[in-house]
Parts: C-alpha cells; sequence; structure tokens
C-alpha cells in the first residue's frame, strides 16, 4: 500500500457532509475505504461513491470485501444514471465472483433493467437482453422478456407465455403480451376452461363480455373498482383462489356478481 | 259592282281542312296551269297513299303507353333493391354495434391494465411503509445482543422482487419510479445484511431510511396511486 493512498482517504472521508452513520470505528483501511464509499453511497454522491469503490478494488484487489465493492461501484454507476458503464460493472462483478448468490440474482436483474433503458439506443443491450432471455434463471429471463417487449420484440414472446405460470409474473406478463398484441395462452390444467367477465355499465343498453383463461384467473380483480373488491371481501369471494373455484366448478357455474352502482360485474366458468 | 266567285277557279282565302282536301279530290276543279296541277297531283297522290295506310301508320306511331311502376320489371328490381339493401342496413348498424361495443371493450381492458399496474405500486409502496415501520420496533434479539431481522429481511427480498417487475413494468408517474429506485437501494441494504444484525448496522439503516424520508415519501406515493389526493 502506497503513500498516496493513506492521503487519498481523509479526501474522500471529508467532503460527507451528513453525520457520519457508523458508530464503529473501522479497524482496517480496506474496511475504512469500505465504509467510506458507503458513507458516500448514502449521502446520495454517486460519482464520488463509485471513485471510492475503484480505488478500493484497485489497492486491495484480493480483500473480501472486493466483491460487495465491485458489487456496490456497480449499483452506485446505475443510480447516477451512466447505464452502459453499470452494465459492464455488473458483468465484471458476475465474471469475477460467480459464487455470488444473492449479490448475483441482483446484479442479473439490475443489469437487466440498465440495458432495457439503453435498449432504444444501443445494439448492445438489445444484444445483451437478447442474451438474458436464456438465462438459468426464470426471475432473469422474464425481466428481459418484459424490457424487449417495451420494444415489441418479438424474441420475448415465449419467455412471456412461459411467465404466466409464474405467480409473482404472471401478471406483468399478460400485460406485457397484450401491450405487444399478442394473445396471453396459458397452459396447464385450466386449459380448455374460460372465465366469462360480464361487465354491464348503467349507461350502456349492452353488457360487455371479456373471456379468461382461467390460469389467468389472477387478472380478474383488474375489472373490479375498489368498491366492488371491498363487496367482494364481504361476501367471501376469494379472488387469490378464484382459479381453483373455477377449476372444482361445473360450467356455467356464476362465481360471483357485484354491483357498485355503476356497473355490475358479473364472473361464469364457461 | 260586286263581283261573283267562280266556282271553277280555286278561290285561294282560307279554306278548312276538310274542303281542302275535297278539292284536292276534284282534280275537274284545278286550276288549268300544268305546273299547279302537276303539284296538285303530287300532293293527292301523297293524301292517297296515307289514306291508304293512315291506319296502319297511326297504331305505330302513336306514342307507347306510360310505364307505370307497377309493371313486372320495377316490382322485380324493388324486390332486388329490398333484398339487397335492407340486408345491408341491418348490417351497416350492426357493424356500427359491434365497433361501438369493440370501443367499449378496449376501454375496459384498458381500465383493467391500468387498475392492475397501479394496484401492484400501491401494494409496493404500502408494504415498504408497513416494513419501514416494523424495522423502527425493537426486534427480538439475536445472540450477543444482535437485533433479529430475519422477518423484516424477508420481506425486504420479496419486496425486491417485487420491485424488479414494477420496474421492469413501467411506471404509472415518474415520482413513483424515483420513490420505487430510493427504497430499493434500500431493501437491497437489508436484504444482503444477516438475519441478524448488529445494533449499530441497524441504526444506521434506520437512519438512511430517515435521511431519505423514505417512509413518508412511500405513503404519499400510496395515498396519491390511490386518488386520495397528493
Amino acid at each position: 500500500m502506497n503513500l498516496a493512498f493513506w492521503m487519498v482517504i481523509p479526501a474522500l472521508v471529508m467532503p460527507v457532509a451528513l453525520e457520519p452513520l457508523s458508530i464503529v470505528a473501522p479497524d482496517t483501511p480496506v474496511e475504512a475505504l469500505f465504509r467510506q464509499a458507503r458513507d458516500l453511497r448514502y449521502a446520495q454522491r454517486w460519482f464520488e461513491a463509485t471513485q471510492a469503490y475503484r480505488t478500493l478494488l484497485r489497492e486491495f484487489p484480493g480483500s473480501s470485501r472486493a466483491a460487495d465493492a465491485r458489487y456496490w461501484l456497480a449499483s452506485s454507476l446505475e443510480q447516477d444514471q451512466r447505464w452502459d458503464e453499470a452494465a459492464e460493472a455488473y458483468t465484471d462483478f458476475l465474471a469475477r465472483h460467480p459464487d455470488q448468490r444473492l449479490l448475483g440474482k441482483e446484479a442479473r436483474l439490475n443489469r437487466v433493467r440498465c440495458w432495457g433503458i439503453r435498449q432504444w439506443d444501443s445494439p448492445g443491450a438489445v444484444a445483451g437482453l437478447a442474451s438474458a432471455l436464456a438465462d438459468d434463471r426464470e426471475e432473469v429471463r422474464i425481466a428481459a422478456a418484459l424490457q424487449l417487449a417495451k420494444r415489441g420484440d418479438i424474441r420475448a414472446l415465449p419467455v412471456l407465455q412461459a411467465g404466466l405460470r409464474v405467480d409473482g409474473s404472471s401478471e406483468s406478463c399478460r400485460l406485457a403480451l397484450l401491450s405487444m398484441g399478442a394473445e396471453p395462452k396459458a397452459a396447464g390444467p385450466a386449459q380448455g376452461r374460460f372465465l366469462v367477465i360480464r361487465v354491464k355499465e348503467r349507461d350502456k343498453t349492452e353488457a360487455l363480455t371479456v373471456r379468461l383463461a382461467v390460469s389467468l384467473a389472477r387478472a380478474v380483480g383488474g375489472y373490479l373498482s375498489d368498491e366492488q373488491l371491498v363487496q367482494a371481501k364481504k361476501k367471501g369471494v376469494d379472488l387469490e383462489r378464484l382459479m381453483d373455484q373455477a377449476l372444482n366448478a361445473p360450467k356455467g357455474t356464476e362465481l360471483f356478481s357485484l354491483d357498485d352502482g355503476k356497473s355490475t360485474v358479473t364472473v361464469t366458468v364457461e | 259592282m260586286t263581283a261573283t266567285p267562280d266556282p271553277q277557279r280555286f278561290d285561294p282565302s282560307p279554306l278548312d281542312e276538310a274542303r281542302l282536301f275535297d278539292l284536292l279530290e276534284q282534280p275537274e276543279t284545278w286550276p288549268e296551269d300544268p305546273a299547279l296541277q302537276a303539284e296538285l297531283a303530287g300532293l293527292l297522290e301523297l293524301h292517297l297513299a296515307l289514306g291508304h295506310h293512315g291506319p296502319a301508320l297511326a297504331t305505330e306511331l302513336a306514342p307507347a303507353p306510360r310505364a307505370r311502376w307497377t309493371t313486372s320489371w320495377s316490382l322485380a328490381a324493388a324486390a332486388v333493391l329490398l333484398i339487397s339493401l335492407v340486408p345491408a342496413a341491418f348490417t351497416v348498424r350492426r357493424l356500427q354495434t359491434l365497433r361501438i361495443q369493440a370501443q367499449d371493450t378496449v376501454r375496459l381492458e384498458q381500465l383493467a391494465q391500468k387498475r392492475t399496474q397501479d394496484r401492484a405500486w400501491i401494494a409496493f409502496f404500502q408494504q415498504s411503509t408497513t416494513l419501514l415501520q416494523d424495522f423502527e420496533q425493537n426486534p427480538a434479539l439475536c445472540k450477543k445482543g444482535e437485533e433479529d431481522r430475519r422477518q423484516e429481511r424477508e420481506m425486504a427480498m420479496a419486496l425486491l422482487e417485487a420491485s424488479h417487475q414494477l420496474a421492469a413494468q413501467g411506471a404509472p408517474l415518474k415520482e413513483a419510479e424515483v420513490i420505487r429506485a430510493s427504497l430499493h437501494t434500500w431493501l437491497s441494504e437489508v436484504a444482503f445484511e444477516d438475519s441478524c444484525l448488529s445494533p449499530e448496522r441497524a441504526k444506521e439503516l434506520r437512519q438512511w431510511a430517515a435521511t431519505h424520508n423514505l417512509e413518508s415519501q412511500a405513503e404519499h406515493m400510496e395515498r396519491r396511486l390511490r386518488g386520495d389526493g397528493a
């Protein structure tokens, strides 16, 4: 470690005007620098934070803080809206620390976001998103597909259709498919069964009808107003379990009908 | 003295049409002038010819009776019009109805999508607020006096996933995205920590959340998206 580095630390520390967040004094130079970079980050001084992390990585490349420093360097670049640099920094982190499970997943997702923002201007970002469609993590594939869907890239379609089966992503995927003009096609036990949503608005002579695959039952809530949701709760209608109910009910069964004074929404199984 | 008209002479005074034809049919009364006689002979020939073929010509030259709408071709045309126009009118009306219904359905779908999106964001801000409030509470302790933040950490990880989904979907308001990004960073810090936090580290995280007003910002955005005013 050279003398110049020790002279840098006070220069990095001093500009932080906020009350120091740390109470315990750092016990090593690496910890001191890592903590300083974090304080800069907490103060949203992204550019200085990235400098601090780069200094740490340059001076202590083999330290136990290297993985964290690389991750937070990329994160600070992202916060500073330096999307291309951030994506590269995440890629560097992933290449050097493939064993980082939690940070690795987060890095992949964040990198997808950076690429997503840059996809209209950078062919590299589009290529990155396309490669992420084959990621071994489903959530990364879906995140990449959702980003590509914003540009109407049809390569996203298979992943979005597959994402309909994932609880946490089904609604995002459904909305993305609809925005691309594609019909959500949910497979599985609900295939062949539909929920028919009839919405009769007061000022209209005819009811509007929407058909949803039963496996997309989660989307029914969107057709209900806040007041109808309250009514559903009072009547014991469990929208989270609508798919199960629809699978077990004979065709033609009316699952519920809710009226908020402006419209009546009736859901049947067909 | 008044001159007596000569009955042999052609009287040029105006005569009625029948009298003229009588004179024409009596060549003995014609004037002596050969030129006039030749001319009158031609006229007589024409007159006799017309008299012979007249009835036939009269029939043929008579104007055709005016066609009435009740004649067969009119009825056929009217029937064709009825057959083609009436269904066409119904089709046009049906198409108009279908077009209006399609527009209403699109509006309904858009409203449903907007509600779904807004509710996902509202839930995120609401749960983040709850997590920030929980983080202010004194938890159970791990060994060595560390704070047991296992539940908060699990919640932070779940919210991180939701945050990624929301970021990928797009925000209903630009401000919502800014607040999501701030919350995301804080959630990352909590999620990447151990379940047992040193009191100092827990204090750092609380202080950071307070410095950036994360809780009030999340509450504010939740209310705004609910339409409860700014």
